[in-house]
């Protein structure tokens, strides 16, 4: 008669009716929880087996609490989405434009390759011979070449323009002259108004001279028609042209410069100093490893070899600032995010008290709703991260494309975002979730 | 009252309980024994709820003893309290406690939760249950779309469908008309009838004429313990 409702709807073999003791002695001991039995107690009480929840339970629940409040789920995630977007895009549109400029730099990549001389060389002057150019424009690649010396100061005596074109500038020998050969306009790319010397006046040593633009205004010359004069030692130079602008070596523009043939013949001049060649773009490696042998086959090791670096440096500077600015401003979003979700699930946790407390007295241990809230507000995370990495992958192609960038994602970020929006779930359900477990049932059962 | 410890299902001795400075139970000894059909009475602020959350194990005495089936609780575990809570004691409330977003059928199972039952056996005595309560046609509603009495009725269905030993239920008509009233308590009768022992809690003295035991509380303390039929106790 007793418990005879028991026998009617169980199924189970546990606690027959009549079998007053079997309910707690003769449970199999194996549903203890590990972590949870009791060393310190004696036999009767340990073979209470405490409450359990399955994963598979587990996931059951928190499938049903996801969907029962799809509005609010909905917004709770959304807040992820939002943090995960901004820090996907961000790092997608930054990974876009460093592909951009370095696309743009590859256009400006050194194109600039400057031959010395090693220092202890045997006979100084004699390891770039006078033909240096020459044999750099055989080498496929190269586009233009120049050899480059300054002139010792020591041996310009006096340096002024055109008598009574600037009178009080009598002396302007402070600037700087050099003597090269007649590629120098196109190795320094220079806008230049007339023309430079040829290869004749360099061969012959013609008294012809360029001036820069600012050592031309130093001079006080600044009209080709009048056929200006420059004297360097008393000698008059014709002036073929003016260095307007440069792409690179702007010193040149405060700098006269003479054939390297006058320099030598005049000027004291008895070596070349450096080599400057042009080269195709990309093309200064290739064309740089085979200089040495171009210009001295029998030691090529007397020469140095510099390929300019600047546009690599700039561009690792560029790069290291934009990503550094993005990561703080996806990391600021995630923040938002994270508190949306320790919000949501905070309000979520006072509204559902009662059934906290109906729940713990059904048996449901504190690690249980711990586990649900937990596991919950990770779903949320993890489903906001997936759809702000969808959202930040497809923000980030649509604005790479309108600007026309290459639109490029690392891979790591779309494999960790959605982890990292689990993780931002994890994290700020954990307050509400430590609050809900510590709800006490009789608090929580108070009609 | 005298019954031998195999009888005793929920014993309390001298159990007090205090909230700061008020002392709401003032040493209340009784012994719920397997069968009995019990109402515990009194008037509001008479400490019904504070003996309630006490038998139900849902909080701990000041002083004195609960034994649940010989066991003394205050030697376990939260943890072991809350399993042991679970497999003895079924909960009725006034207020019902459903999820609204759960289908009766859903509510029924959520009882058996924690009970480590593979999920085709929790739904199996679910069904069962609400057959037992007769709302088995309303399976797949959910509460919002249920009366009040049908309401408690899958309350009450969740509460003994897991093989618990004691139905504790605290005002389960507060909240219903007179005549659902019945209805419910005609259930509780029926229940008590196949075996199940039943413990009421109630300001209402109608609602306890339905038990075989009354116990009336007043200031904390236990004023009368009748039993209104001398009941044999069936061994089964």
């Amino acid at each position: 008669m007793l418990k005879q409702h028991i026998a009617k709807l169980s199924h189970s073999p546990r606690n027959k009716p009549g079998d007053e003791s079997a309910a707690l002695d003769s449970n199999p001991a194996p549903r203890i929880e590990p972590g949870d039995a009791p060393d310190s107690e004696t036999q009767a009480q340990a073979s209470i087996p405490l409450s359990t929840l399955s994963f598979r339970d587990l996931l059951h629940e928190v499938r049903l609490d996801i969907i029962s409040r799809p509005g609010r789920n909905a917004l709770t995630a959304l807040g992820t989405m939002v943090g995960i977007a901004v820090l996907v895009t961000t790092l997608g549109l930054s990974a876009s434009l460093n592909a951009q400029l370095e696309a743009r730099f590859d256009a400006l990549t050194p194109t600039e390759i400057t031959v010395t001389s090693t220092p202890d060389s045997y006979g100084p002057g004699d390891n770039l011979p006078a033909d240096a150019p020459n044999r750099a424009l055989r080498i496929n690649g190269t586009l233009a070449a120049t050899t480059l010396t300054e002139i010792d100061s020591t041996n310009i005596k006096t340096l002024t323009g055109t008598p009574g074109y600037n009178p009080t500038a009598a002396n302007n020998n402070q600037l700087a002259v050099y003597a090269a050969s007649s590629g120098i306009g196109q190795v320094i790319g220079a806008t230049i108004k007339g023309t430079i010397f040829s290869d004749w006046h360099d061969a012959t040593g013609q008294p012809v001279a360029v001036l820069g633009r600012l050592a031309a205004e130093q001079l006080g010359i600044t009209n080709l028609a009048l056929a200006p004069v420059v004297f360097i030692n008393s000698a008059p130079l014709v002036v073929v042209g003016i260095i307007d602008q440069v792409q690179r070596n702007p010193s040149l523009l405060q700098a006269i410069i003479v054939p390297h043939g006058y320099a030598t013949a005049h000027l004291g001049v008895k070596h070349i100093e450096k080599l400057l060649v042009e080269t195709v773009p990309n093309g200064a490696d290739i064309v740089g490893n085979q200089l040495g042998l171009a210009i001295r086959p029998d030691n090529p090791d007397l020469l140095n070899i510099t390929i300019a670096p600047t546009a690599e440096q700039t561009r690792a500077l560029i790069t290291s600032d934009s990503q550094t600015l993005f990561i703080i401003l996806g990391i600021i979003s995630l923040i938002i995010g994270a508190i949306g979700i320790a919000n949501v699930t905070l309000v979520s946790v006072m509204e559902r008290v009662p059934e906290i407390g109906l729940r713990r007295a059904i048996g449901a241990r504190r690690r249980h709703i711990l586990a649900q809230f937990l596991t919950t507000s990770l779903t949320l995370g993890f489903i906001g991260g997936i759809l702000g990495t969808e959202t930040g992958a497809i923000i980030t192609v649509t604005a790479a494309l309108t600007q026309n960038w290459p639109p490029t994602m690392p891979t790591w970020v779309l494999a960790c975002s959605p982890l990292i929006g689990a993780l931002v779930g994890l994290t700020a359900g954990l307050p509400p979730a430590i609050k809900a477990s510590r709800i006490q049932p009789t608090e929580a059962l108070r009609a | 009252m005298k019954s031998s410890p195999e009888d005793s299902l929920i014993e309390l001795d001298q159990v007090t309980r205090d909230f700061g400075q008020v002392k709401v139970l003032k040493g209340i000894s009784f012994t719920i024994r397997k069968g009995e059909y019990l109402a515990v009475t009194g008037p509001s602020g008479s400490g019904k709820s504070t003996l309630m959350n006490q038998m139900g194990l849902l909080d701990m005495p000041t002083s004195g003893h609960i034994k649940v089936k010989g066991q003394i609780i205050d030697q376990l575990s939260d943890a072991q309290v809350a399993a042991l809570r679970s497999r003895t004691i079924g909960f009725v409330f006034q207020a019902f406690h459903l999820i609204d977003s759960r289908t009766a059928l859903e509510n029924v199972e959520l009882g058996m939760l924690y009970k480590g039952l593979p999920r085709s056996e929790r739904k199996e005595r679910a069904i069962a249950a609400l057959e037992r309560v007769g709302l088995a046609h309303r399976m797949s509603a959910y509460p919002t779309t249920l009366s009040g009495g049908e309401q408690q009725r899958v309350a009450v269905a969740r509460a003994v469908a897991s093989d618990i030993d004691l139905l504790l239920a605290d005002e389960p008509t507060g909240n219903l008309d007179s005549a659902t009233t019945s209805k419910i308590m005609e259930l509780f009768d029926q229940l008590h009838a196949t075996g199940l022992t039943i413990a009421l809690i109630t300001h209402d003295l109608r609602l306890a004429k339905h038990a075989l035991r009354n116990i009336e509380i007043a200031d904390g303390q236990i004023v009368r313990d009748e039993n209104h039929t001398a009941r044999k106790e069936a061994q089964c």
